[in-house]
């Protein structure tokens, strides 16, 4: 079985992933790609970072989106922060000893989320976890920011929500 | 580590209710233009829209009822939320086509906690009588009479 069907999987039957799968999970989401579909930006937020002198185009790679996102109107990460590098900070939280990890469907998607100690902490926007979420159908990192726990990341609509770390 | 079902509110800070506000205002002003998108786009964009501006804002709308509740806004900060919550109801049929949120979420926004609540102001809900249909006998059993 391919990971992405083992989360399908996991999601639908509900338990809990073995040691080994849950390695092979955090090893197949720490190579995924950020994604890169383009998006349109709401004027609002185009706005927004406008004021503050970065222009977002009308349509924008997602994963550029969250980085300006998280640079300018988060203060989450420094300014100068390339999508790379980027990248290798979710990369790292995907990595690290102490992520939680959960598996769940989000309006509908297979998802997994991790949320491990931020190493980031020189920002205003400084908060002490770092959040990444991969797409098992998209095959892609979503989204990744810093938060405050996961009472800050999970509403309603993450259905079907297991931890398996 | 706080947990979705218990909230240690003592960890937050004010600066930390200025972010989880500064997400919920995205939220909300983007509304009615990614509702007005919503038909054209794809499966992917209406994902991303779902993470990155309902998912960032929804549940710390929750803890920011909370810290209003418990007194920890700063009137400034109380006056954004009932801005914000105010002009999110008045966007609700937008809210429910792209994030699913209904009268129900309103309902929720109430139980968490908002300065609205404060108000005798009225405001207008949009809703559709067939969502009407699906809470009056919820709103019955609450002692509401029939006509």
């Amino acid at each position: 079985m391919d990971v992405d069907a083992l989360i399908t999987e996991l999601i639908e039957s509900g338990r809990q992933a073995t040691e080994d799968e849950l390695s092979q999970i955090v090893a197949h989401v720490a190579r995924a790609p950020l994604a890169s579909h383009l998006i349109r930006p709401p004027g609002w937020l185009r706005e927004e970072l406008a004021r503050l002198g970065v222009t977002m185009p009308a349509r924008v790679p997602a994963g550029e989106t969250h980085l300006l996102k998280r640079i300018y109107y988060d203060q989450q990460w420094p300014i100068g922060t390339a999508i790379d590098q980027f990248v290798a900070d979710l990369r790292l939280a995907i990595r690290h000893r102490d992520a939680s990890v959960w598996t769940y469907e989000y309006f509908g998607e297979p998802c997994v989320g991790l949320l491990a100690p931020s190493h980031i902490r020189v920002t205003p926007g400084a908060k002490p976890y770092i959040f990444v979420v991969y797409s098992a159908r998209y095959e892609t990192l979503t989204t990744g920011y810093q938060a405050t726990g996961p009472e800050t990341v999970f509403n309603d609509k993450h259905q079907r929500l297991t931890q398996h770390r | 580590m706080n947990t979705p079902d218990k909230l240690e509110l003592s960890t937050y800070t004010s600066h930390h209710a200025g972010s989880f506000l500064r997400n919920y205002e995205l939220m909300v002003k983007s509304l009615p233009e990614v509702a007005e998108w919503w038909p054209e786009m794809d499966d992917f964009e209406r994902q991303h829209a779902r993470t990155a501006y309902f998912g960032e804002a929804w549940a710390p709308r929750r803890v920011l009822g909370a810290l209003y509740r418990a007194g920890q806004l700063t009137a400034e900060q109380e006056a954004e939320l009932a801005a914000l919550d105010g002009e999110l109801i008045q966007h609700l049929d937008e809210a429910n086509l792209c994030y699913g949120l209904d009268i129900q979420s309103v309902a929720q926004l109430f139980t968490w906690g908002t300065p609205l609540a404060q108000s005798d102001e009225i405001i207008h809900i949009p809703i559709r009588p067939r969502a009407l249909s699906e809470i009056a006998p919820a709103l019955a059993a609450l002692g509401m009479r029939e006509t």
